[in-house]
Parts: C-alpha cells; structure tokens; sequence
C-alpha cells in the first residue's frame, strides 16, 4: 500500500456553513502535491479538517491515513500517526519555551510509537542539527513559542517544528503567505530538503512562486469547496500568468 | 535555635533571636520590646482584646487577641545573610505573633512554610527595615486553612523589601500592608495562588508612599478552576509629599472552569502630582488555539493545558531567586 492518504467525498462544515463538497484526492508516499485557488475556496478548511479541528464538522465522507481512519482519531493521536500541520497564522504561546514544548512533543510521539523518550543531550543534539535546516538561530529554543516573532520567523519556525518532528505527511497551509524574498527562499529550501520517498507533502498555497523551489508531482485547484482541476507544475504558471477566471469560468459553466 | 538574649556568634548563623512568651520577650529583650513590639499592628486596629475589633477598610475583621508566644527574628548591623533561612509556621499558636528586625545595611532572605495542622491560625508579622537594609521573603502557605495572615512592614530610607507569597490551595486571607517611611525604599510584593475544589484564597494589600522617590512593585497571578474563589484588593496610597513616586500593580487570574471566580480591585489614591502610577488587571481563559497548536504536534490536551498554565505562573516562582526553593514551591503546585 502506498497510498498515505486517501480523501474520499469529503463534506465539512464551519459555524453551520457547508464549506467542503465533496473534496477528493490522493497522495502517494514521495509525492509533492499542490492545492490553489481563489480566496474563499475551502483551502484553509481542508487543512483544519485534516488536523481535527473541533471547530469542522465533518457531514459526510472518508479519509483514511496510511489504510486507518482519520476522522475518528482526535488532534493529538493524528499528530502522533505523523500527520503535520504547518499553521498559517502560528500563535504566540508566553511562557512555555520552545525547547521545551518540543521536547515534550517529541517524547510524546516517541512514546505513542513505543520509543524511549529522549536523552536531554541527544535532544540538544538534534535541535542544533535541524535549525540548520531553516538557518534558525540556537538562541530561538530558549525564547517563548512564536512570541514576538515576525512573520517570516513564525513560518521558519513552523518548518523547524517539521524538521524536529518528521511526519509522514505535512500539510503545508500559506506557508509562503506573509514573507519577502530571501525568508521565502530559506523557508521553500527548508522544506526541499526535508522531502523523502517515504513521506509527502501537500502545500497549500496562493500564489505560484513557492512551486520553483518545491517542485509539485500534482497541482490541484480548490473552488467552492471541490477540486475542479488537476495537473502537473505547468498548470501552477498558466495560473499564475492567466488567473483563476478563465478555469472557473468553465467549470461555473458546467 | 536560641532562647536567650545572647548577641554572639550564634546570630551570624540563626537570625532567631527569641522563642518564647512576649513577657519573657519584654523582660529579656527590653529595648527591642519597647521600641518595636506591637506599634505596626495597633495601629490598625482600634482596640485590642478578644470581644473588640475594629474593621479595617482593606484589611476587614483584624481581631488581634492577646498572644502569648512571639518569635522575634533579628539581624544585627551590617551583618549579610544570603541564604534562605528557612522556618516553619505550624498550628502550634493559634495567634502567632512574629517580630523581624533588620538592622542599618544588614541583609536577610526568610522563608516562611507554612503546615497546616487542623487548627485555625492567625498570624501578625510585623517588619522593620533600617537604613539600607534588605529582606527577601517567601511565605509558602501551602494548603492552609483557616489562615488569616497579616503582615506589616515599616521600611526606612533606601531600604528594600521583597515577599513572594505562592497559595497552592487552602483558605486564608491574607493582608499585606507596606510603609515606605524613608526616601529611596523600594518594595516589591509578589502573589501566586492556584487554587481548585472549593478552595479561597484572598489577597488584600495597601503600599503607603509617605515620602518621596520611593518605588513598590506588585504582581499578583491566580489561577482558579472548579469552584474556587481568589481576590486580589490592592490599594496604593500616594501622600502629598511623595514625589517622584513610582508605583506598579498588575493582577492577572485565569479561570478554568465557568464556576471559578476572580475578584480584582486596584485602588489607587494619589495626592502628590509628580508621580508615575499605573495597575492592570486581567481575567481570562487558557488560550484555546495554543492548546489546538500543541495538541497538533502530538501534545495531549491535558499536558498542553499544564503547560500553558506553567508558563503563566513561571515568572512569579522566578522572582523568589532561589534554584532549590523555586523547585519546592513549583512541586507543591497541583496543576
């Protein structure tokens, strides 16, 4: 089997409002997928159901992970089964230091995984070897989780997290949303160099210039909560030189 | 633990001075008697005995019976202490009585725990700081309760004062009142109390700046779930002399349960023009996005909740400026 996830028909709502209508799609291990589309389209939303947020409610559909059902596992035990979420909007967390939050991440995924938690010193070992990844600075895990970082650092520090954690899938929402060109290079090679043939990435994104760095196997387009369109990295430039108008218009025209 | 009035070496190492009855107190000890016994406390109270009392406005019901026994806590000129000494305050008095003396350019750090026994307790702690002297205090009530635990301290010019006091349950009230009688005194007052089941703990404090280029600090924290109760009544009071005053109050509760309750009342009276006051308080709930970004990376949402909450109260454990105690204080925690 290597399917890694398998999205079958799904249906959520936020607040009462049907959002997803019937989202299908199929990632493969060592597979970079795309997902664009116009504002409003349920890209977000489609993260936020995959990572559990209690928030969706899931109407109608299947999502199976590695063969086992998703929807019926709760945030944490998703994380643990090595699904990743990279936030768009990663929130400040005063007080609880990063070292420490990943510490007590890391351990307990290891833990799920019937592993030892790890040694303080191999931990250190390994936080120093992976912000190498994003050229984060050491200095960073002492500091409060995201407090009083820019935008560009947040989605730096959200790749570090990836790094430390190797998840099998990492849904990636706007991470190049918010950066200037040099973090956007850093954070697009960051993610480059985590990808292997045993895990997949699915990045959600607006705009086309983080595919140069991250070559797609698949671009999908999201509209109105459906994928109207798939194709290969070509399609992210027509896009991006053309628009969404003229791929909705036959598809509203259907 | 020394019984006489003896001013040797013995003080270098214990700064207990006397145990005993305030008649042996006042027959051993006669010129600390006069000077200090009891100024601080009678002047918050109308008159003293069992059947009469006077309300307080900040501090409430102060009934201040007779109390037989009294520990005087003494720190000889220019004499330093740098560690934490630490005593036990235990249910053995009833009305426990505690004198602390630091004298010109002298220096000490006390920490007080307290053990609850069963036994209502009610304590009066009076504090006099010379010239350039320091105290460092922590008051650990634990679990106590039926505690109502009142603490004044007279300070003179360029002293400086500092008490953290950390509830981890129990029920008491706890007055805190703090006199900067002399010019350049600073002092800074820290609370914790975390608190759950039907757990109460009240915290009711007034700085008086009676002089000039004083500076007092006060940041109290609770966190407060099922149907527990904490209070924060803090009064600043600023005379007309005292310029150049600067004065800082924060108050900040987290509730994690609809039934909690925070009560928060800054009062600030200022009647000098060139001073700096400011207060806060705030009442909220755990941050559910970040419990939605930890249990994300694989943190269970009791464990991210733990977190969130250790970060909260991590500042305040911090300020007591002690490894191993700020590690005992944060273990008696029940998060």
């Amino acid at each position: 089997m290597n399917e890694m996830l398998e999205v079958k028909d799904l249906h959520a709502n936020v607040e009462g409002k049907e959002i997803l209508k019937g989202v299908n799609l199929t990632v493969k291990a060592g597979e970079v997928h795309a997902i664009m589309g116009p504002n409003g389209s349920g890209k977000s939303t489609f993260a936020s159901v995959l990572a559990g947020n209690e928030r969706y409610e899931v109407t109608q559909g299947k999502v199976l992970f590695e063969g086992k059902d998703l929807l019926s596992m709760n945030i944490e035990d998703r994380a643990r089964e090595g699904l990743f979420l990279g936030f768009q909007y990663p929130v400040e967390i005063p007080g609880v230091s990063m070292a420490n939050f990943l510490k007590v991440a890391v351990n307990e995924q290891r833990k799920y995984r019937g592993l030892e938690p790890m040694s303080a010193g191999e931990f250190l070992k390994m936080m120093r070897e992976k912000s190498k990844v994003v050229e984060i600075n050491s200095n960073l895990t002492s500091r409060s989780v995201n407090e009083g970082f820019s935008g560009g650092e947040k989605k730096r520090n959200e790749i570090f997290q990836m790094a430390m954690l190797n998840p099998k899938l990492a849904v990636l929402d706007e991470t190049d949303s918010g950066l200037d060109i040099d973090a956007l290079k850093i954070v697009a090679t960051g993610v480059a160099k985590l990808k292997r043939p045993d895990n997949a990435t699915v990045l959600i994104t607006h705009y086309q210039r983080l595919l140069d760095y991250i070559v797609p196997d698949f671009v999908h387009v999201l509209y109105k909560g459906r994928i109207i369109h798939t194709g290969t990295k070509e399609l992210a430039k027509e896009l991006e030189e053309r628009g969404y108008d003229w791929l909705i218009k036959e598809y509203d025209n259907e | 633990m020394s019984n006489n009035g003896n001013r040797g070496k013995e003080f270098v190492a214990d700064v207990v001075l006397f145990r005993g009855t305030v008649a042996e107190f006042a027959g051993k000890e006669q010129a600390l008697y006069d000077k200090y016994y009891n100024k601080l406390i009678a002047v918050e109270t109308a008159e003293q005995g069992n059947d009469v009392f006077k309300r307080n406005v900040v501090f409430g019901d102060l009934v201040v019976p007779d109390s037989k026994n009294i520990e005087v806590l003494y720190v000889p000129e220019g004499v330093q202490k740098q560690d934490y000494f630490p005593i036990i305050v235990n249910g053995d008095c009833s009305v426990c009585r505690t004198l602390i003396v630091i004298e010109k350019g002298a220096s000490a750090r006390i920490a007080f725990r307290f053990v609850p026994s069963g036994q209502p307790i009610r304590r009066f702690v009076e504090i006099y700081l010379a010239e350039n002297a320091a105290l460092e205090m922590v008051e650990q009530l634990g679990e106590a309760e039926r505690l109502v635990n009142t603490v004044i301290v007279k300070q003179s010019k360029k002293s400086r004062f500092k008490d953290v006091v950390v509830a981890s349950g129990g029920e008491s009230i706890n007055n805190h009142k703090i006199i900067l009688a002399g010019a350049h005194a600073e002092a800074y007052l820290y609370g914790l109390s975390v608190l759950s089941g039907k757990e109460r703990v009240e915290h009711n404090t007034i700085i008086e700046h009676a002089v000039s280029d004083c500076e007092s600090s006060e940041h109290y924290k609770t966190v407060v779930d099922e149907k527990a109760q904490a209070s924060f009544f803090g009064r600043i009071y600023v005379a007309s002399d005292a310029q150049h005053t600067n004065a800082y109050q924060q108050n900040n509760n987290i509730l994690l349960s609809d039934t909690a309750k925070a009560y928060t009342r800054p009062q600030l009276e200022i009647y000098a023009d060139d001073v700096k006051c400011s207060h806060g308080a705030t009442i909220g709930q755990l941050d559910e996005e970040a419990v939605y970004y930890m249990r994300q990376r694989g943190i269970s949402g009791d464990m991210a909740k733990k977190l969130q909450i250790t970060g909260f109260i991590g500042d305040i454990i911090k300020k007591v400026g002690d490894d191993a105690l700020e590690e005992e204080i944060a273990s008696k925690i029940k998060l």
